[in-house]
């Protein structure tokens, strides 16, 4: 059966080639031999079928590369996002500290003051940040929402450094609302101030709201400081009173810098 | 090489003969016999070796370069015909005049129809009308009944036997 296959195969196979042979002399009417219109054609679906491949792979690099546009482009996005929420709270850092600052000035109106944030606190010191463009000096008096906080210590820019009445080092002329008894507070390193020069025979009692005097020429007068907070009395002809500073929470985030023109002989 | 050189003559004069038939192109019937056909008809017929086979190819590219516009359809058309020629002898037991003319006539319409189908494939006319190779077969039947009748007369071995009567 495969002897006889063989020849009939070499036939064939004889035949096909003279037909090629045939077809490389006879011309179309394109002026190709039909030799070469054969094996366009044959070639024909190879080609497209290589063109459909060819674009698929041209069209999944494309989508490879928009998708990786698209990922540069979120990225970009997120960290443009991540700026403006930063930009964002800066902003809500600053309207909550005027809006603060405005509470504060609610007690002196006639004052103004520079509105400023509170950067860091730390044993009695406070860094603040000025939010206006105003210029800050040494001494000037910090006031918070509820009464004195403190002065201005150095300045660099915008940057302040206040001192607050509560530490050892700081002191502030008081005065009963009446103005009746006066005297001096110094802070004692914690919450408390100690009221010094507060005669025996004094009216005071606990709770009682305690003012600025004015009589130190830094502070001015008739803002709250303090509340009574314990009396004793002593052999010395003074009571021994404290007062716990109604300025010194410490949820403190926006205050006011008071700007006002201090007696020069006061100083 | 005496032999050689003759059937190459024989040969040669066979195709003049052919080419003096297709360019005379006469409607008269007698003018479309294929008379190189016994070339590849004998050999099987006379169960010659198988050699004589490669014949055809050598007949089919001379009758392209002398008929055909391309060379490719005659060397198709012969060996096509001369190996069914050879498959069917190879079958049949018989070598008789019958034989010679019914395969000749066959032979000569597979001539026509391989050339028609060989040119159809590369896209041109055969232009041979089916009563044209109807009458070449039948001429070429007859042509190839004479060509066995000569066979059979055994003319050479005849006129030795005369020569030799005449010495007598």
């Amino acid at each position: 059966m495969r002897a006889r296959t063989a020849p009939r195969f070499r036939l064939l196979l004889i035949w096909i080639l003279l037909e090629l042979v045939a077809a490389a002399q006879v011309y179309g009417p394109d002026g190709s031999s039909v030799l070469v219109s054969w094996m366009r054609s044959l070639i024909q679906p190879v080609e497209s079928v290589v063109s459909v491949v060819l674009e698929g792979v041209e069209a999944l690099q494309e989508r490879i590369s928009s998708r990786e546009a698209l990922v540069e482009e979120n990225l970009q996005l997120s960290r443009e996002n991540q700026e403006l929420r930063l930009s964002l709270l800066l902003s809500q850092n600053n309207a909550r500290a005027l809006l603060q600052a405005d509470e504060a000035l609610r007690f002196l109106p006639e004052l103004g003051g520079i509105p400023a944030r509170v950067l860091s606190r730390s044993s009695g010191l406070l860094r603040l940040e000025s939010v206006s463009g105003h210029q800050v000096h040494e001494d000037d008096p910090v006031i918070s929402a509820a009464g004195i906080l403190g002065r201005v210590i150095r300045v660099e820019g915008k940057q302040v450094w206040v001192e607050e009445l509560v530490r050892p080092s700081a002191a502030i002329g008081i005065q009963s609302e009446d103005g009746k008894i006066q005297g001096l507070a110094r802070g004692l390193g914690g919450i408390d101030l100690s009221l010094l020069y507060i005669p025996q025979q004094a009216d005071l009692s606990i709770g009682q709201l305690l003012l600025s005097s004015g009589s130190d020429g830094v502070y001015p007068p008739g803002l709250p400081v303090a509340r009574v907070a314990s009396i004793s009395e002593s052999r010395s002809p003074f009571l021994h009173v404290r007062a716990q500073s109604l300025a010194a929470p410490d949820d403190l985030r926006a205050l006011r810098i008071l700007v006002f023109s201090r007696n020069p002989e006061a100083e | 090489m005496k032999k050689l050189f003759l059937l190459s003559l024989v040969l040669a004069f066979t195709f003049v003969g052919q080419l003096l038939l297709g360019l005379v192109r006469s409607d008269g019937i007698f003018l479309e016999p294929l008379l190189v056909l016994p070339w590849i008809l004998v050999p099987p017929l006379l169960k010659m070796d198988r050699k004589f086979y490669y014949l055809s190819f050598l007949v089919g590219l001379i009758w392209d370069l002398c008929f055909e516009p391309i060379i490719g359809p005659g060397i198709i058309a012969w060996s096509m015909t001369a190996t069914l020629i050879w498959w069917s002898l190879s079958k049949l037991s018989g070598r008789g005049l019958g034989v010679w003319a019914g395969l000749g006539s066959a032979s000569a319409m597979l001539v026509w129809v391989f050339r028609a189908l060989s040119l159809r494939i590369v896209g041109l006319q055969a232009g041979t009308p089916g009563t044209e190779i109807v009458v070449s077969a039948l001429m070429t039947g007859v042509f190839c009944l004479f060509i066995g009748f000569l066979y059979k007369m055994d003319i050479p071995s005849r006129i030795h036997r005369m020569r030799i009567r005449r010495l007598r």
